[in-house]
C-alpha cells in the first residue's frame, strides 16, 4: 500500500518537482555536497526511496552537468531498449534527436550558468533500434552550497503513443479541413438549443465552411453563434427545423431533395440535404443540384415532348436494339393492332402481335431487321395484323441509327398506314376499266349509228347530216352529265339541249312545262337521242319544217303500276304541214318507238295525227344509287 | 327454216344495229332485249338455236342468262366493252367478242357455232 501511494506521488510530482520530491528522491547531504563523485545511492539508503526508483512508471536518470547518464531506472533503460549498464556508458546528446539536441543544450548551459534550476521540455530520443521516442522531459537540478551545479535529475515520460494518435489526429483534421475547405458542397455543423423541458427550440452554428457561405449567402461571421430559425425562419414552413430535431432526437440520418427559395433573391434552389447526428447537435451537408435538377426536368420535358410528338403522329414509330428487341413503340402502333406497351416491349420485333399472322411475313420482318441492323435502309410495303384481325397495309420502313464509328446502336422501324393509298389505287384502275369500257360502248354506238344510217340514207350529204347529228345528240347528252352532278340531268336542260341546234333562230316555236325532274344516266342517253330525233323529224317533216310551228313538251312524274315513280313525256306538234303516217319506218322512228322499251322498260306511243304528231312516252325513274 | 339468234344487248343502238344486219344475213332474231328478265322470258317465248350475249346489262351480269343456255344445249357467245367481269370458270370455253363489234366476223362464228342440222 506504501509502495503504490509512493508511485503515484512520482508519478505526480514527477511533472512538478515539488520540494515534497526533492525531499524523498534527491536526499542529497548538504554536508556532501562538494561531493560531485556519484552515485549517491549507498546501502544506507532508504528502502522505500530505492523501491519508488526502480518501479517508477516514469524514467528517472541522474545526470552529470557535462550529459552522462550516471544512474537510471528500469523504466529509462526500457524506453530506449538499452540495458541500464549500455545506458550509463552514453551520454544523452548521444541519443538525442539533431533537432532538439540543441534547444537542449541551450537549456542545459542556462542551467549550468545558473539562471535557471530546469526546465520542461518535449523531445524526441532515438531508441537503439533506430525509432524515435518521443518524451515529456522534466529536469531539475541539484547545486552544492555555492550554488555549483552537480548533477541533474530528470523524468522522464514516454509520450510516444498520444503523439502518434495526436499526429494521426491532426492529419485527420487537416483532411477535414482541407475537404472542408475545398468541396463544392456546403457543410455545417450546429447545436441543438433546448428549453427549460429539454425540448428543442432552435439549433445554433457552430461550423460552417466557404461552400456553406455561399449556399446560404451569408458570412462564417453570421452564422457561427446564430440560431437557425431566427436566421432562417423558412426551415420551420420547408419542415427543415423538424427533420433536423427527429435527427437529433432519433440519432437518424436523413436525405432529402428541397426546393429551396433563397432569402435574399427568392430564386430558388434544389439542395440534395444529408443531416446525420453530432453530439448534441447535427451535422448537415448541402449539396446544389440545381443544375443537375434543371437538367433532369429538361431530359425529361424533352422525352415528354418527343414521347408526345411520336404519340401524335399518324404513322407508326417505334424503336428497336440493333438485336430486334422491341424498346419503345408509339401509340399509334399500339391502338392500330388493339395491344399494350407491355405486350410488345422487350419482345423479338418479328414475335409482335403485328407480324404473328403469318410465319412467312415474321421471317421477311426478322430478315429486314437482321440487314437494317448490318447497316442497311429497308423499305417495302407489308401489311400488319390490326384490331379483329383485319389486315392494315402500309409502307413499311428500318431506318439504322449510326455512331461516331459507324455501329448500328439503334433501328427505327416506322409504318404509315397506306389503306387510303391502296384503295385510291383500285378506284384508279377501277376507273381505267370503266373508262375503257364507255369508250367502247361509244364507238360500238358510234359504228351502230354509221351502220343504220348507211342503211337508210342515200346520199354522202344526207348521211353527214343525219350521222353528224346524232352523235352531237350524244354528245350533247354527255355534256350535260359531266356538267350537273355527273350521272343525272334535268329533263328541261335535257330538252333545251337536243331541241336548241333546231329552234335557236326560232324560240318561241318551242314551249316547256313541268316540274323538275333530274334523269339519271341511262335515261338521259336514252331519252336524249329519242328527242334528237323528234327534233330533226320535226325540222324535216312537222311543224318546225314550216315558218309557223310548234312543239310542245310537257312532262309529269306519276305512281306507275309497280310502285316506282314513272315520268310521263309528252310531245306534241302544232302548225306543221298535214300529218300522215310513214310509209316506211326509218331508223329515226324505231329509236323514238322501241328504244324506251328496250332500254329502260318504258313505253312509246306514237300517234300520226293531221294536226300534227302526238307522242307519249312513260319510263321509270332510275334508280339513283 | 330460219336460223333463229337471240340477242341479249342492253344498248338500243348496238342491240338494233346487230339485229338489222343479222337479219340482212338471212337470221331470224329475237330480241333485241336489254336485261336479265326479259332475255329469260324471250327464252322461253321462242325456239333459238344460238344468243349473242352481251356480258353487261346496265350493271348486272348476264350470267344467268348464259346458265341457262347452258342448260338448254344452246350454244352462244359473249360480247364485252370491257373485262371488267370475271367471266366465271364454266364458262371459260365460251368465246368472247369485244366491242366494237366486227359483224361479219361475228356472224361467221355464229354459223360456226350452230348445228349444222340445227334448225
Amino acid at each position: 500500500m506504501a509502495v503504490m501511494t509512493c508511485r503515484h506521488a512520482v508519478a505526480d510530482l514527477g511533472m512538478r518537482f515539488p520540494d515534497s520530491f526533492k525531499r524523498l528522491f534527491l536526499r542529497m547531504p548538504s554536508s556532501n555536497a562538494h561531493n560531485v563523485s556519484f552515485p549517491p545511492m549507498t546501502d544506507g539508503d532508504d528502502i522505500l526511496y530505492r523501491s519508488v526508483f526502480e518501479h517508477a512508471a516514469v524514467g528517472i536518470a541522474y545526470i552529470s552537468p557535462e550529459g552522462k547518464w550516471l544512474r537510471i531506472n528500469e523504466r529509462v533503460a526500457q524506453m530506449f531498449g538499452y540495458t541500464p549498464a549500455e545506458l550509463e556508458a552514453l551520454s544523452f546528446q548521444d541519443i538525442t534527436h539533431p533537432e532538439d539536441l540543441e534547444t537542449n543544450l541551450d537549456l542545459l548551459e542556462e542551467v549550468r550558468e545558473g539562471r535557471r534550476d530546469g526546465y520542461k521540455l518535449e523531445k524526441r530520443y532515438f531508441h537503439k533500434t533506430g525509432h524515435i521516442v518521443w518524451v515529456n522531459l522534466s529536469v531539475s537540478c541539484i547545486r552544492d552550497a555555492e550554488g555549483k551545479l552537480l548533477y541533474l535529475i530528470s523524468v522522464l515520460d514516454d509520450v510516444t503513443e498520444r503523439k502518434q494518435i495526436q499526429q494521426a489526429l491532426d492529419e485527420s483534421e487537416a483532411r477535414f479541413r482541407a475537404y472542408q475547405q475545398t468541396s463544392p458542397d456546403g457543410f455545417m455543423i450546429l447545436h441543438s438549443l433546448r428549453d427549460d423541458t429539454n425540448e428543442i427550440i432552435d439549433f445554433v452554428w457552430d461550423f460552417v465552411n466557404p461552400a456553406g457561405e455561399v449556399i446560404t449567402q451569408r458570412t462564417k461571421k453570421d452564422l457561427i453563434g446564430a440560431r437557425l430559425l431566427e436566421s432562417m425562419p423558412t426551415h420551420r414552413r420547408l419542415g427543415l427545423f423538424d427533420a433536423y430535431k427527429k435527427v437529433v432526437e432519433t440519432g437518424e440520418t436523413w436525405q432529402s431533395e428541397v426546393n429551396y427559395p433563397r432569402q435574399r433573391t427568392g430564386e430558388k434552389i434544389w439542395l440534395r440535404i444529408t443531416a446525420a447526428k453530432v453530439d448534441d447537435g447535427f451535422a448537415v451537408s448541402l449539396q446544389d443540384i440545381t443544375n443537375h435538377k434543371d437538367a433532369e426536368m429538361r431530359l425529361r420535358e424533352s422525352q415528354d415532348r418527343q414521347r408526345s410528338i411520336l404519340d401524335n403522329v399518324v404513322a407508326f414509330v417505334g424503336l428497336l436494339a440493333p438485336d430486334g428487341v422491341l424498346l419503345e413503340a408509339n401509340t399509334p402502333s399500339l391502338v392500330a393492332a388493339g395491344i399494350q406497351r407491355q405486350d410488345v416491349i422487350g419482345k423479338k420485333f418479328w414475335d409482335c402481335a403485328w407480324w404473328n399472322y403469318d410465319p412467312d411475313v415474321q421471317a421477311r420482318i426478322r430478315d429486314a431487321v437482321s440487314r437494317a441492323a448490318a447497316g442497311e435502309h429497308m423499305r417495302f410495303d407489308v401489311k400488319i395484323c390490326g384490331i379483329g384481325n383485319t389486315r392494315i397495309p402500309i409502307d413499311f420502313q428500318l431506318a439504322p441509327c449510326f455512331d461516331d464509328i459507324g455501329r448500328v446502336t439503334q433501328i427505327i422501324p416506322s409504318g404509315i398506314d397506306i389503306t387510303e393509298r391502296k384503295l385510291a389505287e383500285s378506284q384508279r384502275e377501277m376507273l381505267v376499266r370503266e373508262l375503257s369500257h364507255r369508250v367502247k360502248n361509244s364507238l360500238a354506238m358510234v359504228q351502230a349509228i354509221a351502220s343504220h344510217t348507211m342503211h337508210v340514207e342515200s346520199s354522202i350529204e344526207a348521211f353527214r347530216e343525219s350521222f353528224s347529228g346524232r352523235l352531237r345528240a350524244i354528245a350533247a347528252c354527255h355534256d350535260l352529265l359531266v356538267a350537273t352532278t355527273r350521272t343525272s340531268a334535268n329533263i328541261a336542260q335535257l330538252v333545251n339541249e337536243q331541241v336548241s341546234p333546231y329552234t335557236s333562230p326560232q324560240a318561241d316555236r318551242v314551249t316547256m312545262s313541268g316540274p323538275p325532274i333530274i334523269l339519271g344516266p341511262e335515261s338521259s342517253y336514252a331519252f336524249g337521242l329519242i328527242l334528237h330525233e323528234l327534233a330533226t323529224n320535226a325540222v324535216k317533216y312537222g311543224a318546225w319544217s314550216n315558218e309557223v310551228g310548234s312543239v310542245y313538251v310537257s312532262w309529269s312524274a306519276q305512281l306507275g303500276k309497280d310502285g316506282r315513280t314513272e315520268i310521263v313525256v309528252n310531245w306534241r306538234e302544232r302548225g306543221g304541214p298535214k300529218v300522215s303516217p310513214p310509209e316506211r319506218k326509218g331508223f329515226g322512228s324505231v329509236l323514238i318507238e322501241e328504244s324506251l322499251s328496250h332500254s329502260l322498260g318504258g313505253q312509246a306511243h306514237i300517234e300520226y295525227a293531221e294536226e300534227g304528231l302526238n307522242a307519249r312516252f312513260q319510263f321509270p325513274v332510275e334508280d339513283m344509287a | 327454216m330460219k336460223r333463229s339468234v337471240l340477242v341479249v344487248e342492253d344498248d338500243f343502238l348496238i342491240a338494233y344495229d346487230l339485229k338489222t344486219q343479222m337479219e340482212g344475213e338471212g337470221y331470224d332474231v329475237s330480241g333485241p332485249v336489254g336485261s336479265v328478265e326479259a332475255a329469260l322470258k324471250a327464252l322461253e317465248a321462242h325456239d333459238i338455236c344460238s344468243a349473242v350475249l352481251d356480258i353487261d346489262l346496265h350493271g348486272t351480269a348476264s350470267f344467268p342468262v348464259a346458265e341457262a343456255l347452258k342448260e338448254k344445249g344452246i350454244p352462244f357467245m359473249f360480247l364485252s366493252g370491257n373485262c371488267a367481269w370475271q367471266l366465271p370458270r364454266e364458262f371459260s370455253d365460251v368465246l368472247v367478242h369485244g366491242k366494237p363489234v366486227s359483224v361479219p366476223k361475228l356472224l361467221g362464228e355464229l354459223n360456226d357455232l350452230c348445228e349444222p342440222d340445227c334448225c
